[in-house]
């Protein structure tokens, strides 16, 4: 079997890292001071950049054992807690209980959204009581949470420029006897992006070859993100289904993926009309995607990708000019931030449906939009408020804003009516005295 | 590969047992000798050697080779036969599976990929100062009293008394075993470290049948524990690193 070259020369020292000089010597002074201070370190950056190989290459500076504990595996709270904690709290086998071992969890930021969700609660708490160090790795800093975040000792790491990829990959070629010409390597290096992606390349490229050639380069490879783009292109601008379809099964994303992309870019090309009928494709793909949710039928992909792809094209009327930046899709970022406006939404619709005896979901659809017009008269809100025991926040969506002075009084209105009403209540109960 | 053998049930699931209580995936070696596997647990703290001789085996053929096993399927597999029951395991390199019968039953195992088990571990050359012989069953009371009141035990030896001593947030227990109520002991050096019961209480689930364990001290230093399997046929080793005093 044939070896990754990214496995292969991965760096074994510290000094061998190429760029991110700074991180390597905060890693490095770190790694010296731990001890003193037990404090886990975050290696944060782009992908690709050399921030595992750095937490290696470390411990092998620092003649530790290392463990490692990536996303391939459950993260679970009880893994964790069985295999990083039991590793965090034992000494090793060559040097007893004063030997240390590196624990190093990849993929940091991903652990949210495991099985598991005391994954993060089970990671802090391995971070407060550790006896031996403890890396963690992770593309987003602010993807994880804040009491991740303070718990750990953050440490940067950044784009490592193409001038510093290039002499890593003239090494490479040299070492594997490959042939390379000067402008190809450049090509590979300033085009990959990343330390790793441009060892990847050059591999791929390089196989059964001797000589590299810059044309070899050209037509070579990674084009998964420019093709997302060349697929739209093809289906907004261009006229032939085949086309547009066959693009789209090159592509390395599925179709509930990728109808967010072009639905993000839809209004960007087609006005008017068009952008009615394409959106009427597009509706038809979505529905698709649902019956293959439901009926777990992935045969019917196909269709959704149809819609999606010749349905859209043949939706417009006339040929669409000039240059659209197409824009990657926004829907994940507005989703994660129409949390807790839905979470404020969902508490509302029980309300309803707990004095309407109606379902969550119906009071959802059907109601909302009522209670959001009867709300606009302060009168009413006052009334409906009461009624519901509506909170600051739940006021504040009904009426589409947040919450000020307005909300504020609708809401002591409301509280005071329903002291009233319970006070009231209780006298007639003979409750007064 | 050739890979042909009989054996008692009782036997190979000791076996087994005996390295599935640390990994669930395993790499045996196999040879015309017998076999053996060397595994390390997915934290890193605990390793286990295991060897068994052809001579365990009814009958047994094999050339060199090696295979990954699953040992929870295994385990569970060799759960349904009884004790008395003889189980045939026979290799199909062509298929890449297991066959293993008895008793009528016949089962076929896929097996691992060698590439996906972790790797051997490296095995350190301890030089530990205390070698104590004594009966299997000492060890394993002493870990079942420890577990009531703590997580770790400290193992040691103090003069002639090897003992093990275990520290709640309230409550204490320790065992003290004299020379005479040990099959042996030689210290050359003062010895006490401290364990995860966890690991401990594992190791000591195949030491119920074992009348004689040898285990190896230090300070701070990995316990080794050793013992035979299969009427002298086979060994077992275990090696857990020691916890570190907070």
């Amino acid at each position: 079997m044939m070896t990754a070259w990214t496995e292969k020369y991965r760096p074994e020292t510290l000094s061998d890292i190429i760029g991110n000089d700074k991180a390597v010597t905060e890693l490095k002074k770190w790694a010296e001071n731990w001890g003193i201070d037990k404090k886990a370190a975050i290696l944060y950056g782009p992908p690709g950049i050399g921030k595992t190989s750095a937490a290696y290459a470390l411990a092998n500076d620092m003649a530790w054992e290392t463990i490692e504990l990536n996303a391939s595996e459950q993260r679970t709270a009880a893994v964790i807690q069985k295999i990083a904690g039991s590793a965090a709290q034992t000494g090793t086998f060559f040097g007893g209980a004063s030997g240390r071992r590196l624990i190093i969890l990849d993929e940091a930021d991903n652990i949210y959204g495991n099985v598991d969700q005391g994954g993060v609660k089970a990671i802090t708490e391995l971070i407060k009581k550790t006896n031996q160090p403890i890396v963690l790795i992770a593309n987003g800093y602010y993807d994880m949470s804040k009491t991740l975040r303070w718990a750990c000792k953050p440490i940067q790491f950044r784009d490592v420029q193409s001038r510093s990829i290039i002499p890593l990959l003239l090494r490479i070629c040299h070492n594997e006897g490959i042939d390379c010409d000067d402008k190809a390597i450049e090509l590979i290096g300033t085009r990959a992006g990343d330390v790793r992606s441009a060892i990847n390349d050059l591999q791929a490229i390089a196989q059964g070859r001797k000589k590299i050639h810059i044309e070899d380069v050209v037509t070579g490879i990674r084009d998964t993100k420019e093709s997302i783009f060349d697929v739209m292109k093809e289906i907004f601008k261009g006229s032939d289904p085949k086309r547009a379809l066959y693009a789209s099964y090159s592509l390395d994303e599925n179709p509930e993926d990728f109808i967010h992309w072009i639905d993000e870019n839809l209004p960007l090309e087609y006005k008017g009309d068009d952008l009615a009928k394409g959106f009427e494709s597009l509706s038809r793909s979505d529905v698709f995607l649902g019956r293959v949710k439901r009926r777990q039928n992935y045969g019917l992909w196909k269709y959704a990708g149809e819609m999606m792809t010749c349905g859209v094209q043949a939706a417009k009327s006339k040929k669409h000019h000039g240059y659209v930046a197409y824009k990657p899709p926004t829907i994940w970022k507005k989703m994660g931030q129409a949390k807790s406006v839905r979470v404020v939404r969902d508490s509302i619709a029980t309300k309803i449906g707990k004095h309407c005896h109606v379902s969550q979901r119906y009071a959802r659809s059907e109601l909302i939009p009522f209670l959001k017009s009867i709300l606009k008269k302060k009168e009413s809100a006052i009334g409906v408020s009461a009624m519901l025991d509506l909170n600051q926040n739940e006021i504040a969506f009904l009426l589409g804003t947040s919450v000020d002075s307005t909300i504020q009084s609708i809401h002591d209105a409301a509280q005071k009516r329903i002291t009233q009403a319970t006070e009231h209540s209780i006298e007639t109960f003979g409750g007064g005295f | 590969m050739v890979f042909r053998a009989v054996i008692d049930a009782d036997i190979l699931k000791d076996s087994i047992e005996a390295i599935s209580t640390l990994v669930d995936e395993a790499k045996f070696k196999l040879g015309p000798e017998g076999i053996s596997l060397m595994a390390v647990d997915p934290a890193n703290v605990a390793m286990v050697s295991f060897e068994l001789s052809s001579n365990a085996f009814d009958s047994y053929e094999s050339t060199e080779g090696e295979i990954g096993l699953d040992l929870v399927k295994l385990v569970n597999v060799l759960g349904m036969a009884k004790s008395s029951d003889k189980v045939g395991l026979e290799l199909n390199e062509k298929t890449h599976k297991l066959s293993i019968s008895m008793g009528g039953l016949s089962y076929t195992l896929s097996l691992l990929d060698l590439s996906s088990i972790r790797k051997e571990p490296k095995v350190p050359t301890l030089d530990l100062p205390v070698k104590a012989t004594l009966n299997g069953n000492d060890l394993r009371k002493a870990v079942k009293a420890a577990e009531t009141v703590s997580d770790h035990i400290i193992l040691g030896v103090d003069g002639d008394v090897l003992f093990m001593e275990a520290k709640g947030d309230t409550d204490q227990v320790r065992l003290g075993l004299t020379r005479d109520e040990l099959i042996d002991l030689t210290a050359s050096g003062p010895a006490r470290s401290l364990f995860s019961l966890d690991y401990l209480s594992d190791m000591s689930k195949s030491l119920k049948k074992v009348n004689e364990i040898t285990i190896h001290l230090g300070k701070d230093y990995p316990i080794k524990i050793n013992f035979t399997i299969a009427n002298g046929h086979g060994k077992v080793g275990y090696l857990l690193a020691p916890r570190i005093e907070s």
